[in-house]
């Protein structure tokens, strides 16, 4: 039998509490989550080679500069910018999503569903920022995984100068694996 | 317009978008996580995707994000502006499976500053099963516009 302890090995930074407690947050926001790296070509080839993403627009800087003023990185990638490095001699951050820090009975999350706009492309040399804000909190579910809550959050990225690239409508499920 | 680039006159509602495919083998899912960054555990560690209730470790929403992404791109070309992609997860990709992407134009139209768009719905396959199905716009550079 489990204990009723909830331990987070998600790497999120999960907080714990209740369903009540979390209806309290609706409408809180992360602390920017500010990119540790610039965006760079080296490392939008990277993620292109992983997915076998052959788009000009993100290898040939040539072609780049001329129809879009540098090289580009993949929509899929967004997310990327804003994650921390794994370890850094002062210690590393965890990112700040709302999923996560809104105290509730869940230790695992699962994605359900992304929606995303897109205004401006991602270009080489920005160096990206995300605020995510919680929206809302269904009602204890079950479903095939486990037990658990349907959380609503948007987050907005930005550059460095402010400018609005994307919105990002998330739904993650929050649950336990029943015993 | 060339250079492998669709343009938005050359579309028309109801046609099918190549199938786009890829294999999945744990090089790419230990590549993807190197190059994504998502070192959430269920992506690399065997043991805890399987106490997530999975049965190995899986792809992560950025790889069905991109699997999408590529379906339409590799057919509408490098110009294409993606503006709008709403996924939807139905189940997952696993290391040795064969990942295919198929698409259909929805509808054609104009967005209030004039330019072309395509809404295009999008299904993505681990062997026979959907795990992803996406909704996307892109807007599409007009014929004899640069």
């Amino acid at each position: 039998m489990r204990s009723n302890q909830a331990v987070d090995e998600s790497g999120l930074g999960l907080n714990f509490g209740t369903y009540e407690e979390a209806l309290g947050w609706i409408g809180r926001s992360t602390e920017a989550n500010i990119g540790e790296v610039p965006v760079t070509a080296p490392m939008i080839q990277l993620y292109c080679s992983a997915v076998e993403d052959g788009n000009r627009s993100y290898w040939d800087r040539a072609f780049a500069e001329e129809h879009w003023g540098g090289v580009i990185a993949p929509p899929g990638m967004l997310q990327t910018w804003t994650i921390p490095m794994q370890w850094r001699p002062e210690g590393r951050r965890t990112i700040a999503v709302m999923a996560a820090k809104v105290p509730l009975p869940g230790d695992k999350p699962i994605n359900v569903s992304t929606e995303f706009e897109f205004f401006e492309p991602v270009r080489e040399g920005m160096v990206i920022t995300m605020i995510d804000r919680l929206e809302a909190i269904s009602p204890e579910k079950t479903t095939r995984v486990g037990t658990g809550h349907f959380i609503t959050s948007v987050s907005e990225y930005r550059d460095q100068h402010g400018l609005l690239l994307a919105r990002a409508t998330n739904i993650l499920f929050r649950y336990r694996v029943l015993d | 317009m060339g250079a492998g680039q669709i343009c938005w006159q050359d579309v028309e509602e109801g046609m099918d978008l190549p199938v786009m495919t890829v294999e999945v083998s744990y090089k790419m899912a230990i590549l993807h996580v190197a190059g994504g960054w998502d070192y959430m555990p269920g992506h690399h560690e065997p043991a805890y995707a399987r106490r997530q209730g999975v049965k190995d470790i899986f792809l992560n929403t950025l790889f069905h994000q991109s699997m999408v992404d590529r379906t339409v791109c590799d057919w509408a070309g490098p110009l294409t502006f993606l503006t709008r992609r709403k996924i939807a997860m139905a189940g997952q990709i696993y290391p040795g499976d064969s990942v295919t992407g198929t698409g259909k134009v929805k509808r054609l139209w104009r967005a209030e500053d004039g330019s072309g768009r395509v809404d295009i719905d999008v299904q993505i396959r681990a062997g026979d099963e959907i795990v992803c199905t996406g909704d996307c716009t892109v807007r599409l550079p007009e014929r004899g516009g640069e």
